[in-house]
């Protein structure tokens, strides 16, 4: 609007005025539109809110505390994160392939398991985790333990996500080793809540496995 | 606002109403519409955050209240004619003459904003013509004056249009 009002100059403003009056031409008129109009804004005037003088200053000590906020969540985020990875990184191992070829499985399925313990002592999870799952997971069906491997497998692979979900799977019989696993999954996914009532229930169990550890996890993540 | 503003802006209106309702009535032709322009001018310059960054006050309120009367007059042509793209343009082209070129090369805004500047009489005397298509007697009766005065300001009105029009291209 200013460079609107600035394009004509004062002397025109004027002389526009001047000749609308001219050709409006009723001064007494004129004298009531006046009055009027200043009646009307001191009472628009009366109900307007007085506000303090206005600076830039208040405005500045907010946008200095919002960016100090952000900063301190930021760096509380990035150190809690770091947290957690270290968490999960000190006291993660993968597990030896407890596992027999021969339990609880068909006949089928022992060269299978046989193969799966090779590739999981090479360390080659990739694989690991293909043969697994081979045959429309023919394999995990027929025997529910072998999803703590496949749980380990993925968390060697960074897949916390996956493998926390693996592991929340009951039906895996050795109990606390899947709930020390899945504790482990959920830190490295940043999910602090669950993990501490993982490790609580892991801690519950008598004469657990890690039960030190994951006191001393517990205690950290509190 | 502070008091301090409070006292200031009565102290403006006081000294300029005559001269915002001038140039408001200039554009407009009409009495009611150029008194609600006052107070249009006033909310704007309620809604400045400071007044302190006006340097020359009473151009600022008549260049606000021209600009606002232009708007108004815009919407008021707009309305009145019920205006679609280029009518306005066709309705001044039904009379050939030597004006028509840069007035159909103009877009209808410019052509009604600088419609709305020509002098009151000269605009009031085209728009009857051109727009409402009255005759120069049927404008005589109204507006009250001789059948030379209408042709004059219709004649000098689309001239100066013409002026204004080439004046905005070059700009």
């Amino acid at each position: 609007m200013s460079e609107l009002n600035n394009d004509y100059n004062l002397d025109d403003l004027e002389n526009m005025s001047k000749e609308g009056l001219e050709h409006f031409n009723n001064d007494e008129a004129l004298k009531n539109i006046e009055s009027e109009a200043l009646k009307q804004i001191e009472s628009r005037l009366s109900t307007e809110v007085i506000k303090p003088v206005k600076s830039n200053m208040p405005k500045l000590i907010i946008l200095l505390v919002i960016l100090l906020g952000l900063s301190f969540f930021l760096i509380t985020k990035i150190a809690g994160g770091n947290n957690n990875q270290n968490l999960y990184a000190s006291n993660y191992e993968a597990p030896p392939f407890l596992l027999s070829s021969t339990e609880r499985s068909s006949d089928s399925s022992v060269d299978a398991i046989a193969d799966i313990k090779n590739l999981y002592a090479q360390k080659n999870y990739n694989a690991c985790l293909e043969a697994m799952t081979a045959n429309n997971n023919a394999l995990l069906k027929e025997n529910t333990n072998l999803e703590l491997y496949q749980a380990i497998c993925l968390l060697e692979q960074d897949n916390a996500s996956m493998a926390a979900e693996v592991l929340s799977n009951p039906a895996i019989e050795i109990e606390d080793v899947r709930l020390w696993y899945l504790s482990l999954a959920q830190i490295s996914k940043g999910d602090q809540n669950a993990a501490k009532a993982t490790l609580q229930s892991l801690i519950d169990l008598p004469g657990t496995y890690k039960e030190e550890e994951a006191t001393s996890i517990l205690e950290k993540l509190q | 606002m502070s008091n301090q503003e409070r006292d200031e802006i009565v102290k403006l209106f006081k000294l300029y109403t005559k001269d915002i309702f001038g140039v408001a009535y200039y554009v407009l032709k009409d009495k009611a519409m150029a008194n609600d322009i006052i107070m249009d001018v006033f909310e704007v310059l309620l809604k400045q955050d400071s007044l302190d960054h006006i340097d020359n006050k009473k151009a600022w309120l008549l260049g606000t209240a021209r600009f606002l009367s232009i708007a108004k007059f815009k919407k008021k042509i707009k309305t009145q004619y019920g205006l679609e793209h280029n009518n306005i343009q066709e309705k001044f082209m039904e009379i050939e003459d030597s004006e028509a070129p840069i007035i159909k090369n103009a877009n209808e805004e410019q052509l009604i904003s600088q419609l709305a500047l020509l002098k009151p009489r000269q605009s009031k005397c085209v728009e009857s013509y051109y727009l409402k298509g009255l005759s120069y007697q049927q404008i005589a009766d109204k507006e009250n004056l001789s059948l030379k005065e209408v042709k004059s300001y219709i004649q000098n009105g689309k001239r100066n249009l013409r002026i204004k029009l080439e004046k905005l291209v070059k700009l």
